[in-house]
Formats: C-alpha cells, structure tokens, sequence
C-alpha cells in the first residue's frame, strides 16, 4: 500500500513537472511562432490610450485594415484590435476591457466575416486568461452559449494548455517559414507573403453568429460608440464556392438598428494577384489599396457638420 | 453530466470519498450509490428520474412474483407484464412518432391519405440500456437462471449504476447485481487500476473522437457540396469516431466501476482488427450482441432448425438489433447490411484465415463492409446515405479540414491502432508489465495527449441518443 502511495505520488509529481515544462516552452514557443500571440499580448495590455476608432474583428480585418492608411485620410487615431480566429464574442470581450484602462473611443469598425457560423462564443486561452477578472466572471462566465465554461477555467491554468495551439502554428512554421515573416504597426499585421495562384477552393456556407453581434451593437449604444460594419474582400474563387450567402445578408438587416453602418466592400475583382496573402486575407499591398478605398467610403458617408 | 465534463470531476471524488467512508457497510455505500446515480441521471433531466424509478419499480415487483408464483398462469402474467411496460415505455418514448410518420408514409402510398398527428417527445438518455439490463433480469428469473433480490436497494442501484447507466456495458443481473448484494473490495490499487482504464477511455473520447467528429459533421451535414476521398476519408474517420466514443465510454465506465470495487464486463476488443464479420460482432459492443444472442437469436431458434432458418434469425436478430439503435430506417438498413453480410460470408468462406495475408484481406474486407453499413448508421436518411455512396465515387479534393487537423487525426488513429496491436502482443506487454519507465512514459504520453490535443468542450457521446 504504502509503495503503490508512494509511486503515485511521485507519478504525479513527475506529471506536474512535466506539464510545467511544457507549459514553459510552449508559451516562449507561442511568441515566437504564433503570429497572434504577440498581438494578444499587445491588445490586453494597452493603457492610457485616446484611439478614437478601434478597428475589430478576425485574421481578415487584422491584416486587411492598415490603421495608418486610414487616418491619414480621415484624420483620426485609429488602432487595428482585430486577432487571427477571434469571434465577435471574444471581440466584445477585448472592447470592454480596452474600455476599463482607457479612454472610450468615438466609433469602431467590425470587419464582418460572414463565414464565421462554425464559430460559437469561443475566446483564445491566452486572451481570456489576460482579460480582467471581473469582465470574465461577468460577461464570459454568465454566458450560456460558451461551451464548457467551468471546464476552461480549470484547464487554462496549465500553460501547456493554454499555449497548445502554438503546436498547429509551429508545424505550418515548419513546412513554410516565409508565412510567417510578419510585423506590427498599430495593430495592423504586415504580410509582404503572396499567395500562389488560387484554382480550387471547397465549397463554404455563409453564416455569422448574430446573437454575438446583437450583443456587440447592444453594447457599444450602450456605451455611445458608433458602429460600423463592414465586409472586406474574400478572393474570387472563395466568393465563388460560398453559398447562404444572401440569406446571411437578409438576416444581418434584422440586427442593424439606427446607427449602425453596413458596408459590403467585398469586391475582390478591385484586386490582383499581387494583393492576396492567401486565399481571402490581403498582403500588407492590398490591405493598402482596401484601406484607401474604406477610408474614402467613411468619408463619402460622413455626415456633414 | 457527462464523464467528460468539467462538473463529473467535482462529483467523481465526492461520491468516491464518501463511499471509501462508507466502506464494508455495503447497504450504506448502496444508498449513497443509488443517490448519486439518480444525481448523476436528473443531472440531464429531473423529470427522466420518475420513469428509471417507475421501470425499477415494477421489474422488482415483477422479479418477486413470477419466482413466488405457484401457476405458470401467474409467472406469464407478470412476466408479460414487466416485457410491456419496458418495452412499451421505450416503444413509447423513443419510436412512437417514428411509428405514426411510417404509417402515415405507408397509408399515403396505398391512396389512403391520412392527418396523424406526432407528440414533442424528450428521449430520456440512456433509456434503451438500462431498459435492456432490467429485462434481462425479469427473463432470467422467467427462465429460472436467477433468483430475485429482496433488497429494493441493492436492485435500484443495480438498475441505476452511474457508471454504466446511459451507455453501458448492458450488465445481466447474474453478473452484475450479485455485487451489490455482497461487500465490495475497495483499494488503492484498485483506484490507481481503475483510474488507469478510465484514462485511457478518456484519451479515446477527448484524443480521438473528439478530433475526428468536426470533419465527419461537416461532411454528412452537406452532402451536395463533398464527394469522393473526401467522403471516404468522412467514412473511415467516423468509424473510428464512433469506435473511440463508444469503447472510451465503455473504458471510463468499467474504470470507474473499478474505482468502486465493480466489475464490469469487457464492451470492446479490438473490433477493427476482425478477420470477419462473426468475429467483429464477437468484439464489438459485445454487452449489447451477446444481449440479442441470449434473449432474440436462441429464442428465435438459434441454429437449431437448420441453415435456412438460422440466417433468417440471423437477419431477424441483425434487423432488431439495427431498429434498437434509433428510430430511422437507416439503422434497420444498417443492421441488414450486417445480416446479409453475415449470410454471404457463411455461406463463401469456409475455415479461418491462417496466413498473415490472409487475416490482412480478412481485415480489410471486414472493415470495408463495416465501414460501408456505417454510412447508413450516420446519415440523416436513406436518400442521404445514397446521394454519400453515389457522391464517392467522384473525385475530388480533400481539403477540406486543416492540414493540421488531418496530422492531430492521423496521429490519434496511428496510436490507437498501435496500442491495440501491440496489446496483442507478448513481447510489448512484457516490456509494458516489467519496465516502469515504459507504464510510466505510456500515461505521461496519454495525460499529456489529453492536455494538448483534447477536445474540452464536453461533447455528449454517441451512443447516448440511444
């Protein structure tokens, strides 16, 4: 008894250290590798700051959206919070934090991914352990439709759990480094990469998690912040294969209420080759030629003082 | 609640403490059992309690009767009357609407157009299992191969024993129930046993399942948009789908059974590794096809009168089997292909297959069969299942989960199928039974599988809509 007693003890002591350091070197791996890591660190640390827009939403905003381009047109101070797989929800949850330690900002820009029905309430591990305690137990804990809330919480206090996504990240690493060649400015993530010519894409079903958006708009009227949403350019060949598409469209009507902008600027024909980082995310080139063309589309619909 | 779900591992060591205090005082631990069974089923559903206690109730009653009976009038009576009322409850619950829609199908197609009307019904979870572990009490006592208990308790706990509860293994009363009835041998061994099977069930569900299931989802959801690899890769990830979310329930179920001084019978054994169709069924939810041997096939007459009848009863035990699974005809078509297969194989093959290559055709023959009647287990319906087969054929690409996900899948099936060959082999389980390093590195690498490539999401399994 006493030996089997002892064995396990040590069996788990030897467990805990083992997951300890693979926690270790999984999260100096996620900061090295994971393009979204570093940018995640940046977002939930931001202080003090007095952006007037925050520009919001997944891998396609935060590359397609280049804050500079944008205020150098409309004269503002604009800062792309957008991070690779985020859902609307976690979007939410980065707005209310970025709210907690800084100035509130006049407007924000959703760019709108109306592909994103596989993806539920779901927030990055490592950005819900960054987010302020009080937003998590009473916006992320209280919300019925995150899966496996308790369970979350108990496994994201292992880093190796928290940091595993890094794995999927340092296997593309492997197989092609130059994707991830990549650097920041405001936010907004600069890719020079080229995508090879794209052929065949599988066929995809729009949709979007409407209930996070509502949640989203309710949020920032409550807060007096403008809303735009707007639709960045998937590449020809993705456009060509998505179905649901108009339905999609149909029912975003039902959840733009008075205030709130819709700008369908999904139009990858203004686009070369040259542009595309990979099949529906812009290079830092053609994120320069969308901004151009959003900052002059907000400014053609600004209301005149 | 799920064994998979984060509040299980609240209530795992809470029932387990209390029940080791507990310990020697056997119908003490067999209340605390039987409330946190009914705990761990009203978890679901509060209102599903009323009917487990309902089916409980009457199969004890019935038990007492028909063993106190002094007709044989009477032994029928209450015999029947225990076969109704769980069979009649599952009929029910789980095929009533099932039954009026095939009416309603058949009388149209006959020129009788006819208004039914169907019920919102709520399938209890686990309902066709713990149906099947108290009928075979009642049978068995009809039968005069047990006796009944006196102890309501022991026989409620019986019926109702969390582990196994809503899938399984389907326990006979001679096996299972005994057990409670007489003190249990509880040990840190044990525990430390037990823990070491219910990980490994786990790493089958949170590893293997859990990984495989978005792409099988995907595929069977729109199937006018995937065709060719694309569909055999959907097929041959869902059978291993449904494989590792069935037999890792199966492992965490006698696991925790073990923690709890229970001995469970063995569910799985490396089915996939069959020669042949008899011998997949022979490894293969063996709790639920032993189950029809006992109380359909041999009742039916077995192979007793003769070859034609036997493959009728065959058929006859495979088409039930198939209907026992869900509501739809997709699954007495499931079971058919398994009949009809199970007569062309009779009736062609003939001695075993000695040779390795043989074993190997045997394998992939088996598998393919097996593989091709789980299309119909998974599809939505008949038209379903057919527009997959035709759309198979094509070629296409295979892109359509992420590269990434494609080596997580394939690195989970490679080590499940590793570990179940090389448990079948002498010279790996001598290294595993002498070599601490080579126990200890195996859970480390299971534990940390779980940590890294886990589905943590608590997806339900399976077989609970059954």
């Amino acid at each position: 008894m006493n030996r089997i007693l002892l064995n396990t003890v040590v069996f788990l002591l030897g467990l805990f250290a083992l997951l300890f350091i693979l926690g270790e070197i999984l999260e100096i791996a996620a900061l090295k590798v994971d393009p979204n890591e570093p940018k995640v660190q940046e977002v939930i640390s931001l202080k003090n700051q007095t952006y007037n827009t925050l520009i919001l939403g997944n891998s396609i905003t935060q590359q397609g959206i280049n804050p500079i381009v944008m205020d150098s047109i409309l004269k503002t101070k604009s800062y792309n919070m957008a991070i690779g797989g985020a859902s609307i929800f976690s979007m939410e949850l980065v707005l209310r934090n970025y709210i907690a330690h800084n100035e509130k900002p006049k407007s924000i820009i959703y760019g709108l991914y109306v592909n994103e029905k596989e993806w539920p309430d779901k927030v990055r591990p490592t950005l819900l352990a960054g987010l302020e305690d009080s937003i998590v137990a009473n916006h992320y804990d209280t919300n019925p439709d995150v899966l496996g809330t308790g369970s979350m919480a108990f496994y994201n206090r292992f880093k190796a759990f928290r940091y595993r996504n890094v794995i999927e990240h340092y296997l593309k690493y492997s197989i092609n480094p130059k994707l991830y060649s990549y650097n920041y400015s405001e936010g907004f993530l600069i890719r020079n990469a080229v995508a090879k010519p794209i052929t065949s894409v599988p066929p995809n079903k729009a949709g979007l998690n409407l209930k996070a958006l509502q949640r989203l708009i309710d949020f920032c009227a409550e807060q007096d912040i403008a809303v735009t949403l707007v639709e960045l350019p998937n590449h020809q060949a993705f456009n060509a294969t998505t179905t649901n598409r108009d339905t999609v469209l149909y029912e975003l009507n039902s959840v733009l209420s008075a205030g709130v902008k819709y700008l369908n600027l999904n139009t990858p024909e203004k686009y070369t080759l040259e542009d595309w980082a990979s099949l529906n995310h812009l290079n830092a080139k053609g994120a320069k030629k969308f901004s151009a063309i959003l900052a002059e589309t907000l400014k053609a619909n600004k209301p005149r003082e | 609640m799920i064994f998979n779900s984060f509040i299980f591992f609240l209530f795992l060591p809470i029932s387990f403490l209390l029940y080791a205090l507990l310990n020697k005082k056997t119908k003490a631990q067999n209340v605390w059992l039987l409330v946190c069974s009914y705990y761990f089923y009203g978890y679901w559903d509060w209102r599903f309690l009323g009917l487990i206690f309902f089916s409980t109730v009457v199969d004890f009653i019935a038990g007492q009767k028909i063993q106190n009976a002094q007709k044989e009038s009477t032994r029928k009576l209450f015999f029947y009357l225990s076969l109704a009322t769980n069979l009649g409850l599952l009929g029910f619950f789980k095929y009533f609407n099932f039954f009026v829609e095939s009416a309603e199908i058949l009388l149209n197609h006959l020129g009788f157009h006819v208004n039914t009307w169907t019920l919102n019904i709520i399938l209890p979870v686990g309902i066709s299992f713990y149906t099947f572990q108290t009928l075979s009490y009642t049978i068995d006592i009809y039968r005069k191969r047990i006796k009944p208990t006196n102890d309501f308790i022991a026989f409620s706990a019986f019926v109702s024993f969390f582990p196994q509860l809503v899938a399984g293994p389907i326990e006979r009363a001679s096996h299972l129930l005994p057990q409670f009835l007489k003190p249990r041998h509880l040990s840190f061994n044990q525990l430390v046993f037990g823990s070491k099977i219910f990980l490994w069930g786990l790493f089958k569900k949170v590893v293997v399942a859990d990984n495989l299931s978005p792409y099988v989802d995907l595929v069977f959801a729109n199937q006018e948009t995937y065709s060719g690899l694309v569909n055999i890769i959907a097929v041959v990830f869902f059978a291993f789908q449904i494989y590792c979310d069935f037999s890792g329930y199966s492992n965490m179920a006698i696991g925790l059974a073990k923690m709890f001084g229970f001995d469970l019978m063995q569910n799985f054994n490396t089915p996939y590794f069959a020669t042949n169709l008899k011998a997949f069924w022979q490894k293969w939810h063996i709790s639920l096809s032993t189950w029809f041997r006992d109380y359909v096939y041999i009742p039916l007459g077995g192979n007793r009168a003769g070859k034609t009848r036997m493959y009728l009863n065959l058929v006859i035990t495979f088409l039930v089997s198939g209907f026992w699974h869900g509501a739809n005809w997709t699954f007495v078509i499931w079971g058919g292909i398994h009949g009809a297969f199970f007569i062309v194989e009779g009736l062609l093959l003939n001695g075993d297959r000695k040779r390795w290559y043989q074993q190997l055709f045997g394998m992939a023959i088996t598998f393919t069969v097996v593989c091709f009647a789980w299309i119909f287990f998974r599809a939505q319906d008949f038209s379903h299942a057919i527009q997959f087969i035709e759309n198979s054929w094509s070629l296409d690409y295979v892109h359509v989960l992420k590269p990434y996900r494609i080596v997580v899948a394939t690195i989970a099936i490679t080590s499940l199928v590793l570990f179940d060959a090389l448990k079948k082999k002498r010279f790996a389980l001598n290294i595993y039974k002498n070599s601490k390093v080579a126990q200890w590195g195996f859970y480390y690498l299971l534990i940390v599988m779980i940590v890294l490539f886990g589905n943590t999401n608590s997806q339900e399994f399976i077989y609970f809509q059954f």
